[in-house]
């Protein structure tokens, strides 16, 4: 699916999923930027429900690697908020999920894919880092590459594919069924906005948490 | 499906930018304000815990106090059973010497009470006595008693104290009344005269006169004197002596 361009930034074309995400980008902004006026030491209704969304991230994030949420929470939080926002986004009305251009899901992929190696090599060092890819066994170098390949793909194609899936499959109802047809359908985009987002940043997580924790492993 | 490389990098810069964005006006306000709230917290629970503790040592002293207290409660109420003991006892003593009191009095009472009974009954008897005596003498009454009453009045004169008598006649005329229940005999009449006279020291003149209501015996005025000697009187000195004369 090659992305339809809207318009040009001088030489760079802007696709309709860069256009959402920085639509999506400059809600969020103005967004908590009002919010973040009201916020008090007496919570009112959106700053208790802010701080729930962030105390659940950093709950989420402490239950899986355990002292280290302030590090991660900034990246895996973004990834979470991000992906569910351009996921739901696919429900409004002559928008697109931005999660269902693979360019989008690719860069995310790959942000999570660098940050395994960084958040690795920030914990230990480049050389104890890179040295846990030849073990055991350095037989098993390969291996190790092959899967930071795979998982990084499948990151990729696993949130495009599911969510240009149910746009694919909204869009078809609609077009067989009629206008409220589609309903149910949404709701279980709703859900699978939910789900995908919530395995994206989780998966990001183990991976990070796997790379710090197989240094902190060797260390003990 | 293609790879877009302008999406695709444009996508990685706006990921980072947005994970600044987000870091700055979400997790770091948040985060900022669940601490400030938790400090806020914690130093409530601080003052909370200071001030339980305050009030934990308040009421140590409190109970303390409330101790002591208690243990002077306990001191002052034996020191006041002991003192109502000791004035229970005195006032029981007390009482033992009224109520032995009481009773020598109420038994001085009844003694008077059976005194004043007896001397009654005594009286009565005694009124009975003389009612009967004089019933009886009136019946034995007869020139015989009379005589005998005589001659007893004639040795009892002889045992009168004759100063006295002397001392209480006046001077001039002294006269001697003389009844009897029965006449007496010229021989009598001469007989007493004659010891009257004797006994005085003084020349008398006699009256004799017959009283039947003297019952038996006679009846001797002299001066101031009346000298007894009949049933009558001796029954009325009698009667008189039942009455506690």
């Amino acid at each position: 699916m090659k992305s339809a361009y809207l318009f040009h930034v001088g030489m760079i074309p802007i696709s309709s999923a860069v256009a959402t995400t920085w639509g999506i980008m400059l809600a969020l902004t103005i967004f908590l930027l009002l919010a973040g006026r009201r916020f008090s030491t007496e919570p009112g209704l959106l700053q208790s429900a802010l701080e729930g969304i962030v105390s659940a991230m950093i709950d989420a994030i402490e239950a899986v690697i355990p002292g280290k949420s302030e590090t991660l929470l900034p990246f895996i939080g973004t990834l979470w908020v991000f992906i569910l926002i351009s996921n739901l986004c696919g429900i409004v009305p002559g928008l697109s999920a931005p999660t269902a251009n693979l360019s989008v899901t690719a860069a995310l992929a790959i942000l999570v894919f660098l940050s395994v190696h960084w958040y690795g090599i920030k914990s230990e060092g480049l050389k104890r880092y890179l040295h846990h890819y030849t073990s055991p066994s350095p037989i098993l170098l390969p291996f190790h590459l092959i899967s930071e390949v795979s998982r990084t793909v499948a990151l990729a194609v696993r949130l495009f594919g599911n969510i240009m899936s149910l746009e694919m499959a909204a869009l078809l109802v609609l077009l067989v069924g009629g206008l409220l047809v589609p309903i149910p359908l949404l709701m279980l985009h709703i859900v699978e906005a939910l789900v995908q987002a919530y395995i994206f940043g989780m998966l990001a997580l183990i991976y990070v948490s796997g790379a710090i924790e197989s240094q902190q492993r060797k260390k003990q | 499906m293609e790879l877009d490389w302008s999406t695709f990098l444009l996508e990685i810069v706006n990921f980072l930018i947005l994970v600044w964005v987000l870091k700055r006006f979400l997790y770091k306000p948040v985060i900022e304000s669940i601490a400030e709230r938790r400090r806020r917290v914690e130093g409530i629970l601080n003052d909370a815990e200071k001030m339980r503790n305050d009030a934990l040592s308040l009421k140590a002293v409190e109970e303390a106090r409330l101790a002591e207290w208690e243990e002077k409660r306990q001191s002052m109420e034996e020191s006041l059973a002991e003192e109502i003991g000791l004035k229970r006892e005195r006032m029981l003593k007390a009482l033992d010497v009224d109520i032995e009191k009481q009773k020598s009095r109420n038994a001085a009472i009844e003694e008077r009470r059976m005194q004043e009974w007896q001397k009654t009954i005594e009286t009565r008897a005694l009124g009975l006595g003389a009612v009967f005596a004089a019933k009886l003498l009136s019946r034995l009454a007869g020139p015989e008693l009379d005589a005998m009453i005589y001659d007893l009045f004639m040795e009892d004169l002889e045992k009168i104290d004759a100063s006295s008598l002397q001392a209480s006649l006046q001077d001039g005329d002294v006269e001697l009344d003389v009844s009897s229940a029965f006449p007496l005999s010229q021989d009598k009449r001469k007989k007493l005269l004659g010891a009257m006279e004797e006994m005085t020291g003084r020349t008398l003149k006699a009256s004799f006169a017959t009283d039947a209501s003297l019952v038996g015996g006679l009846r001797v005025g002299i001066g101031a004197w009346v000298l007894r000697a009949c049933l009558v009187d001796e029954l009325a000195f009698f009667r008189k002596m039942g009455n506690g004369a």
